[in-house]
């Protein structure tokens, strides 16, 4: 049987899968439910420094080959969020998301980070910041914050006051997104994350005429966006050498295998807990386990940037 | 590779709003033209453009039946449709009740012996719109020859919904008001001790209201040893397992829930505590 087992940014990892921010996560009993049912890792909600009730509802629509989503980035705030999540006790490993307006909010979420990590209250092994967001207002894509210029200073202010791992998180299939790898690298960021949902896209209900989303238009995930993270992946991992985390319609195991062939050290599920439930991971994991020990690769690290080499 | 078979539909149906009745100060009962397969406790997710998206509970199927109370801008936006308009939903979504299965014939020559009727009777204690998916339960009971008790639970006389639903159905009511001011006067387990307290015995019991009457409804069945199950509610959104924004403990209760058994609602160290808004800000003492 080939390993799973997985290390990275100095985390060890059951497997590689990892709970996409923002798809369940909203509490830290949900998290470790989460763990329970097969994921190596799990990313947080994004935390932003006001209480955000996000945008009004319908905050999802299906698509061909996946999902619209405007959640508008709904969340207790960063303080209720880190008491929410202090005390976490499973050894599989809690990353942290955060996400705001600009460097100076960006700054004063890592003081409060920073004040709980030596206050020994919370126990996280990484923080994941999010550039990339294509459907909230004065954040991510809508704010323009997936420049190069944006992303280093982001992640210099943020490696100054955090003491462990930073993961910057971008959308691809934006311009330059190369060049904005290449900044969060030079900024001192630990890993990148392709990434975030794309777009954003429009669903018209024609028997009413009207979009269906609450907001309008939302940020596109699932299999329909697969190829171009996939794509996305290839072409940043050539260019930089910090460890990505593939994200975008992973499904089955089968994704994950192509995702970290592309270039990705380890990946993050989302929108396939809709498709397969939340066992989703366990079911990945085995089939990734699978598919490794028919193809005689030892050790999942085997395959990561396979796809370069030949 | 198979995707999970349970997965809920994401589809959006419109379908004509075939009548409206108006049933007490502020809830509405609405028949829409649709021929879903739901089970008693699922839930859809009413679309009205423009406004929102909610989850209300399912009264019945073919046609759809819907009650809903007026308390803010979407269930206005829902009292201003029409017989002849459209509405809008996705579903059915979520657990449902489930009914007991039909007795040995031992137990069922017993249970005749004891004057309890045919295969059984179940007990529904429904609270203010929590009575919709309980008479959708026990027209289906019915259907299998399980009879069903109900109390409805109202702050006072003019909340009381449903009661000539059941009682059409044959359902033994029993109303209990927290003023007096209708039927027994006292709170839903008040009202179950009450019954208990005449002879009557329940094969199960069922219950969707108010969360501290299902909370202390579940911990009386507990110390009685009467299996129930409860329609425990939160802030849902998304209804599909993915936005998290439902979730109770571990579980979402949109697709994990909305029905859990008692003892196991009463496991989440959350029900009838802790609940949250649409920003996932806790909101306790409920
Ligand atoms: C599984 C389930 C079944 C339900 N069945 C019914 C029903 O049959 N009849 C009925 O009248 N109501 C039902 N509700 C409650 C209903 O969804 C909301 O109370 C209602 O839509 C309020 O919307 P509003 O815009 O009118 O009011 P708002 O002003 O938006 O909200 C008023 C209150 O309603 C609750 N609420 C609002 N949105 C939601 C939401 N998305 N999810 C859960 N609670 C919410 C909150 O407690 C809020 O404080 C059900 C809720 C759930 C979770
Ligand atoms: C409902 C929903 C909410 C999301 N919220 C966030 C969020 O708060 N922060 C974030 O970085 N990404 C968020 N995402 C993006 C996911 O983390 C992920 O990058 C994207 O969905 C692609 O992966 P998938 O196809 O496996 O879902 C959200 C996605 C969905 C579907």
């Amino acid at each position: 049987m080939s390993s799973i087992e997985t290390e990275f940014l100095g985390l060890k990892m059951k497997n590689p899968t990892i709970l996409a921010s923002g798809v369940q996560g909203v509490t830290k009993g949900n998290l470790e439910e989460v763990c329970k049912r097969g994921a190596g890792a799990v990313i947080t909600k994004s935390l932003t420094l006001e209480v955000r009730k996000g945008h009004e509802t319908p905050i999802m629509v299906q698509t061909d080959s996946g999902f619209l989503n405007a959640v508008g980035y709904a969340n207790p705030g960063i303080d209720s969020g880190l008491e929410e999540f202090s005390g976490w006790k499973r050894k599989e490993h809690l990353i942290i998301s955060i996400t705001a307006k600009n460097v100076d909010e960006y700054s004063i979420l890592a003081d409060k980070i920073a004040a709980k990590l030596k206050e020994g209250k919370l126990k996280c092994g990484a923080i994941e910041a999010v550039l990339s967001c294509p459907h909230t207002p004065e954040y991510g894509l809508m704010a323009g914050q997936q420049t190069p210029e944006i992303a280093e200073k982001v992640a210099r202010a943020l490696k100054a006051k955090l003491p462990i791992p930073l993961i910057m998180k971008i959308s691809p299939g934006i311009p330059g997104e190369v060049e904005v790898a290449k900044a969060i690298e030079r900024g001192g960021a630990n890993a990148i994350d392709i990434g975030n949902t794309i777009g954003p896209g429009m669903k018209i209900d024609i028997e009413r005429k009207a979009k269906v989303l609450g907001f309008g238009m939302g940020g596109l995930s699932g299999p329909a966006m697969k190829p171009i993270a996939i794509r996305c992946v290839y072409d940043v991992y050539k260019s930089v050498k910090i460890p990505i985390i593939g994200c975008g319609g992973i499904t089955y195991g089968t994704d994950a295998i192509e995702y970290m062939m592309a270039g990705a050290s380890t990946i993050a599920i989302g929108t396939a807990a809709y498709y397969r439930g939340t066992d989703v991971f366990s079911k990945i994991t085995k089939e990734m386990e699978k598919w490794l020990t028919e193809h005689n690769y030892p050790y999942v690290k085997d395959i990561i940037g396979a796809a370069h080499k030949n | 590779m198979e995707l999970d078979p349970g997965k809920p539909t994401f589809e959006m149906q419109t379908c004509k709003v075939l009548s409206v009745k108006k049933e007490n100060y502020r809830v509405k009962t609405f028949e829409i033209d649709s021929k879903i397969k739901a089970k008693p406790g699922q839930y859809i997710m009413v679309w009205v453009p423009n406004v929102g998206e909610r989850p209300m509970s399912l009264g019945g199927t073919n046609p759809i039946r819907l009650s809903i109370a007026n308390i803010g801008k979407f269930s206005n936006a829902i009292h201003e449709l029409k017989e002849g308009n459209v509405l809008s939903f996705r579903g059915p979504l979520g657990t449902s009740f489930k009914l007991p299965k039909p007795k040995a014939e031992t137990t069922k020559h017993e249970i005749n012996e004891t004057q309890n009727s045919g295969l059984g009777t179940i007990l529904l204690v429904g609270g203010g719109y929590g009575v919709v998916p309980l008479y959708f339960l026990a027209k289906e009971a019915k259907k299998i020859g399980i009879k069903s008790t109900v109390i409805i639970a109202a702050r006072k006389a003019d909340d009381i919904i449903y009661e000539n639903n059941f009682k059409e159905l044959g359902c033994e009511v029993l109303i209990t008001t927290d003023d007096g001011s209708e039927g027994f006067k006292g709170n839903a387990v008040e009202g179950v001790k009450h019954l208990i307290s005449q002879g009557k015995k329940f094969d199960e019991a069922y219950s969707c209201g108010p969360e501290m009457m299902m909370y202390y409804l579940a911990l009386y069945c507990k110390e009685k040893n009467v299996p129930c199950q409860v329609s425990v509610e939160r802030y849902m959104k998304c209804g599909i397992n993915i936005c998290g924004a439902c979730a109770v403990d571990g579980k979402l209760c949109c697709s994990d829930g909305p029905i859990f058994t008692g003892n196991k609602a009463l496991s989440f160290a959350e029900f009838g505590k802790v609940q949250r808004d649409a920003s996932g800000k806790k909101i306790e003492g409920h």
